[in-house]
């Protein structure tokens, strides 16, 4: 019984290495694809790549906002909140946990409003830029304060 | 050229650790390679704790202000050591083939590592919400406003983030990319501690062997520089591992200074995370154990070095009214479902192959047999490991708004290195009586 288990014991740590040994050469292999398909890419790009339509929507806010301004994000998802609030510092970004949007509107308490994959009409607001992805499937909607 | 820059600050943090290290006599200038994997570690803690310092007491987070007093410290340190000829002479050992052969494929996956984290900006989403944001909103501000940690939602100590303060502060100017490398480091110092502990115990080739098996398991190289990277979870494996392997020299050594040290290791577990706290108290309770049946009371004032920084973070939050939402938006919920899931989404990470090889499959196959039993370091390992991993899954079962889906697999990451250990002191025994077995097949042939 002992003997079995260290049987196992040395098939399996055996198995480990072999899968080891095949990691590095994949990695190798790998790193000739990892350098084609990002090293050529501005920095913008890359962000692109990764973040996607959403990037380009921040993007766009981040030109078309003053700095330091106060920016309300309504989204589906929390994503477009986290994301802006990291690239759009030291712009403060929020979101509005319940999305009465009404009421948003009427209290005219942040300098922009940026809409994301979402339908909205707002009356204190006017819409200064739009965004639609090339395939239409994502939009964004920037707002400014009347 | 960023990148560069990034290597030089990380170079310069160990440098700071490393003479600290064997200028306060923490670790045996007999044990360089030992304090070089900690070196990493330490001068993290220090930079971290200045700028927290600066901060409080308003002193300008100026490059000369931070640079001058490590590197007048570090030329003091250089002095007080330099007569000893066994700190800066790094003896190489002869290596066989083998060991060639290992070593270069421990390099190779360093080398992809690191390719990896300089080709793309930040990708992890905690890594941009949260570690990285605070690292660019401290930059930018300055200092550490503490209604800034407010708007960030931050209730995670500062750590990782002062640690990206400083990178951007000394570049002067904010670099997501070139700032992954000091994930990359963090993935290289765990591999060095590692490295360096089993070739003082087990020999070269044996330390070189379960090296490149922990350097080629795709989850730390994932958290060393692909898309995990810029996450706090290597780190709080790497101060983990650090703090057992303190533990056992204190366990045999009895010394005051390896008690320093581990205390302020145990300081670091807690300072990454919250989830450091448990692995944090479960090591010191050991250590602890082993002070009361020994009767070195004298030591107890020592844990000063874990306590009172700890107690005057939470002083800070406390004065600065800093907002409690994570353990509050973390309530207690149950339901069936959450516990079905808790199980099976944690089952399936620890058989997921293409993320940690056969670690965990290996490492609960070893629970099953006698030697999980007999060894006294084992058990210690697999105790913290396993307390630690069931505490994660109780989080699961009985907290809101967390599931394995979304975090298993970086939670393991605290707990893989320990795990690594605990199998390669396993199977030295295994390896011996193997390698008896292969002698006779040889006078054989």
């Amino acid at each position: 019984m002992k003997n079995s288990i260290s049987k196992i014991l040395v098939i399996l740590i055996s198995m480990w290495f072999l899968m080891s040994v095949f990691n590095v050469f994949y990695n190798s292999v790998k790193s000739i694809s990892e350098i084609k398909n990002w090293a050529f890419l501005s920095d913008y790009q890359k962000r692109e790549k990764i973040f996607g339509d959403l990037f380009v929507f921040i993007d766009l806010i981040n030109k078309n906002t003053k700095n330091k301004s106060e920016i309300l994000i309504i989204a589906k998802d929390e994503m477009p909140f986290y994301l802006s609030r990291y690239f759009l510092f030291p712009k403060k970004v929020y979101r509005q946990d319940s999305l009465n949007i009404a009421q948003i509107d009427k209290e005219k308490k942040y300098q922009y409003i940026a809409v994301y994959n979402q339908e909205v009409e707002l009356k204190n607001y006017r819409q200064i830029k739009m965004f639609k992805s090339e395939n239409e499937k994502n939009f964004g909607i920037l707002f400014k304060i009347k | 050229m960023n990148a560069l820059y990034v290597v030089l600050i990380i170079l310069f943090i160990c440098s700071i650790g490393y003479t600290v290290l064997l200028g306060f006599k923490l670790i045996s200038s007999k044990d360089k390679l030992f304090a070089l994997g900690t070196s990493y570690g330490l001068g993290v803690g220090l930079i971290g704790m200045q700028l927290f310092i600066y901060s409080n007491l308003s002193i300008p987070w100026s490059r000369e202000l931070l640079l001058i007093p490590w590197t007048l410290l570090t030329v003091v340190l250089l002095f007080k050591i330099h007569k000893d000829k066994n700190a800066f002479a790094f003896n190489f050992p002869k290596l066989k083939k083998i060991d060639k052969i290992l070593l270069l494929g421990i390099t190779i996956a360093i080398a992809y590592t690191i390719l990896e984290a300089l080709i793309r900006p930040v990708v992890a989403w905690d890594a941009w919400a949260n570690w990285l944001l605070q690292a660019k909103v401290f930059f930018l501000e300055g200092r550490i406003i503490p209604s800034s940690l407010n708007y960030m939602d931050s209730e995670y100590p500062l750590t990782i983030n002062l640690l990206g303060t400083f990178v951007y502060l000394i570049l002067g100017k904010i670099d997501d990319t070139s700032v992954l490398l000091t994930s990359s480091a963090f993935y290289i110092f765990i591999l060095i501690t590692f490295f360096a502990i089993l070739k003082k115990r087990y020999g070269v080739t044996y330390a070189f062997l379960f090296t490149f098996i922990m350097a080629t398991t795709q989850n730390f190289i994932r958290h060393g520089g692909r898309f995990e990277a810029g996450l706090a979870d290597m780190p709080q494996g790497y101060f983990a591992l650090l703090s057992v392997i303190l533990l056992f020299s204190y366990l045999k050594n009895n010394k005051k200074n390896t008690l320093i040290l581990l205390n302020i290791n145990l300081l670091m577990t807690i300072f990454i995370k919250f989830e450091g706290i448990p692995l944090s108290i479960l090591i010191g309770i050991f250590a602890l154990f082993h002070i009361f049946s020994k009767k070195l009371y004298d030591h107890l004032p020592l844990f000063s070095f874990w306590f009172l920084p700890f107690l005057s973070w939470h002083v800070f939050r406390l004065f600065h009214n800093l907002d409690n939402k994570y353990f509050v938006g973390h309530h207690f919920e149950y339901s069936v479902y959450k516990t079905i899931n808790s199980l099976t989404g944690t089952f399936s990470e620890l058989i997921n192959t293409r993320s940690w090889n056969l670690l965990w499959i290996i490492f609960y196959f070893t629970l099953l047999t006698k030697q999980f039993r007999q060894n006294k370091e084992i058990i210690i390992l697999n105790t913290i490991i396993l307390t630690q991993f069931v505490i994660y899954i109780f989080n699961y079962m009985f907290t809101a708004g967390h599931a394995p889906d979304s975090s298993i697999e970086r939670l393991l990451m605290h707990l893989a290195p320990l795990a690594m250990l605990s199998l390669a002191i396993y199977y030295v025994k295994l390896f011996k009586r193997f390698n008896k077995f292969r002698h006779k097949i040889f006078t054989f042939d």
